[in-house]
């Protein structure tokens, strides 16, 4: 930080003696605006995988090139690679009652589309991926629900987990 | 549909409407020094929903597989030859909820062994983000409804550095094989001093007439040593014989010039013949 | 100060008498947007009393003050990277030096005038927002803000 004092304040009062103290009196100081950039790397979850209305005893899939597929954004350095692997649940719970999720499937690229990308299963293995040139990679997910004839109603809930290494 | 198939219908999906879930982390490398012991991370919540965050930390570093792909390390049994900082670096806070648009900036502190010897310590950021809770008030009960949190990990790299360091890279073995519309380089790289090699790896494919024709530029890291591929785009070139130029040099765009530990270039050349069937 | 120098203005005070006051105006701390990540708007608000930029003066009591701020449109990076930074109508805070008095909000891209009513000393603080775009250059960005006061 730096003053700079136009007037400093001996010389302020040296013309106010010279003056009428109804003489205005400048002063200047300064201070120094700063920001330090980084590149961060952004990993979203942005749709969950929605299978609509599932009737029991009537498998539904949802492909990870569908619409209603699962979808993740991820932004990091530019050509970079990035690892994805993810944690999925065998089952879907509600209470005691289980649904049973599977066949997984999964697509990625470097821009947000379901065509012209990578198919690949997710799973807890390694799936490789690389940014775009700007940054950017996209990664869709779908599934299988079974659900049996006689399945309970209510609500079912579980977890996908995608981790993103740098 | 009928009030029996209603009843008898499961939803599957998002009973009431999804959010984008997840955090802005920033640095995505996180350099530490021993004569401070400590730095910071900053988390930035651009969604409209909380995220629940956990830090952990755990040792590992990159490597590549027998395909050139990365992956990540992590030595279940370790020695003190490992030089892992994951022990010793701590978050706070490790558990926090961001709300939307909020920024938190989360400290690292390093409290390591006496006597550490100078060199450089590896270690591994885990940041969670997941959603709160999927409210279930004012589902049709009459419904099978579903919804699933999803969660997001991402995996950083910390370097701890403690002296006076310095690394290098050796470049060898380079190879080049035509896969479709890209050729796949290949080479193998092994860092020399005693920190790991951040930097970049450039290609520039050449013809007869001393043009260059294609290219490609990675960011790469050389903790121990690596074999990784890499893809430069051919389509539309004629067959015929080329040089591929392969150079790896200390700058990278994305890293703070102070964190990167300078060398010198290293370059290398091969002959690559681009076949007519491809 | 030469000896002469301070010896005359010694004695330019004692024959004034109290005629005149000190008028003085420092830089106390530095707008500091700290880490920003690219693509990500941060601001600063004026009352945030770590990374606000804060002006100390002292003034005439009843006496107007005018205050005039030349604030930069852009940080300066490296390589000739720069960065914009913007500031709203409600980025300047003015208040008497003592904590806890009351605080005036003002446009700081304007011309503002006050009137030193209840103390001679007064502080300023200044907010602001930086826009990094998504691929703007890491690395440190200054650019200095400067603060003209008239006192009337």
């Amino acid at each position: 930080m730096r003053i700079v004092p136009a007037v400093s304040a001996v010389m302020a009062l040296g013309l106010s003696l010279g003056a009428s103290t109804a003489s205005a009196q400048t002063n200047t100081a300064n201070i120094t605006a700063r920001a330090v950039v980084q590149a961060p790397i952004n990993v979203t979850a942005n749709q969950n995988l929605d299978f609509g209305n599932v009737f029991p005893g009537v498998n539904a899939t949802i492909a990870a090139t569908a619409a209603a597929a699962g979808s993740f954004s991820i932004t990091g350095q530019a050509s970079a690679p990035a690892k994805m692997t993810f944690t999925l649940p065998p089952t879907l719970a509600s209470g005691v009652n289980t649904l049973t999720i599977g066949t997984w499937t999964g697509y990625w690229n470097t821009i947000n589309s379901q065509v012209g990308g990578t198919a690949f299963i997710p799973s807890a293995a390694v799936t490789p991926g690389t940014f775009s040139a700007t940054g950017n990679m996209f990664t869709f997910v779908g599934a299988t629900v079974t659900p049996p004839s006689n399945q309970p109603a209510g609500t079912y809930t579980g977890s996908v987990t995608l981790t993103v290494t740098y | 549909m009928t009030r029996l198939a209603a009843l008898a219908s499961l939803t599957i999906g998002v009973p009431l409407g999804l959010h984008a879930q997840g955090v802005m982390i920033a640095p995505h490398q996180v350099f530490m020094d021993h004569r401070t012991r400590s730095t910071s991370m900053t988390l930035y919540n651009p969604n409209s929903t909380p995220a629940e965050i956990t830090i952990t930390t755990f040792f590992g570093y990159p490597g590549t597989d027998s395909t050139g792909e990365f992956e990540l390390r992590t030595p279940e049994s370790r020695d003190s030859t490992q030089p892992s900082a994951a022990e010793w670096i701590e978050a706070f806070p490790r558990r926090l909820t961001l709300y939307p648009q909020e920024k938190q900036i989360i400290r690292l502190l390093a409290r390591p062994p006496a006597g550490l010897a100078d060199g450089e310590y590896w270690s591994r950021i885990a940041v969670s983000a997941k959603g709160g809770a999927v409210a279930v008030a004012g589902i049709d009960t009459t419904k099978i409804n579903v919804g699933l949190n999803l969660e997001v990990r991402t995996i950083l790299p910390l370097q701890y550095r403690k002296g006076r360091l310095q690394t290098g890279v050796t470049l060898s073995d380079i190879s080049a094989k035509t896969i479709g519309d890209s050729l796949e380089v290949r080479g193998k790289f092994v860092r020399q001093g005693s920190a790991a090699f951040l930097g970049t790896v450039r290609g520039t494919l050449v013809n007869d007439a001393g043009q260059i024709v294609a290219r490609f530029s990675n960011p790469i890291a050389v903790y121990l040593d690596i074999a990784p591929r890499f893809r430069c785009g051919i389509a539309g070139l004629p067959p015929g014989r080329y040089v591929l130029h392969v150079e790896v040099t200390s700058d990278r765009e994305d890293l703070p010039a102070e964190s990167v530990l300078p060398i010198k270039p290293v370059r290398d050349s091969i002959a690559v013949v681009l076949p007519s069937e491809r | 100060m030469p000896r002469r120098l301070l010896l005359l203005t010694m004695l330019s005070l004692g024959l004034a008498g109290t005629l005149t006051a000190q008028v003085t105006l420092v830089g106390k701390r530095d707008l500091d947007f700290g880490t920003v990540m690219q693509g990500v708007a941060t601001a600063v608000a004026p009352t945030d009393p770590v990374r606000s930029g804060w002006f100390e003066g002292v003034g005439i009591l009843t006496k107007k003050i005018r205050l005039t701020f030349t604030l930069p449109t852009r940080l300066n990076g490296p390589a000739g990277a720069t960065m914009p930074i913007t500031f709203r109508t409600t980025d300047g805070v003015a208040q008497d030096g003592v904590s806890g008095s009351p605080q005036l909000i003002f446009n700081p891209n304007v011309t503002t005038t006050f009137v030193l009513n209840t103390n001679a000393k007064y502080w300023i603080f200044l907010g602001g927002q930086v826009n990094p775009s998504p691929v703007q250059t890491i690395g440190s960005y200054t650019a200095t803000v400067i603060l003209t006061v008239v006192v009337f």
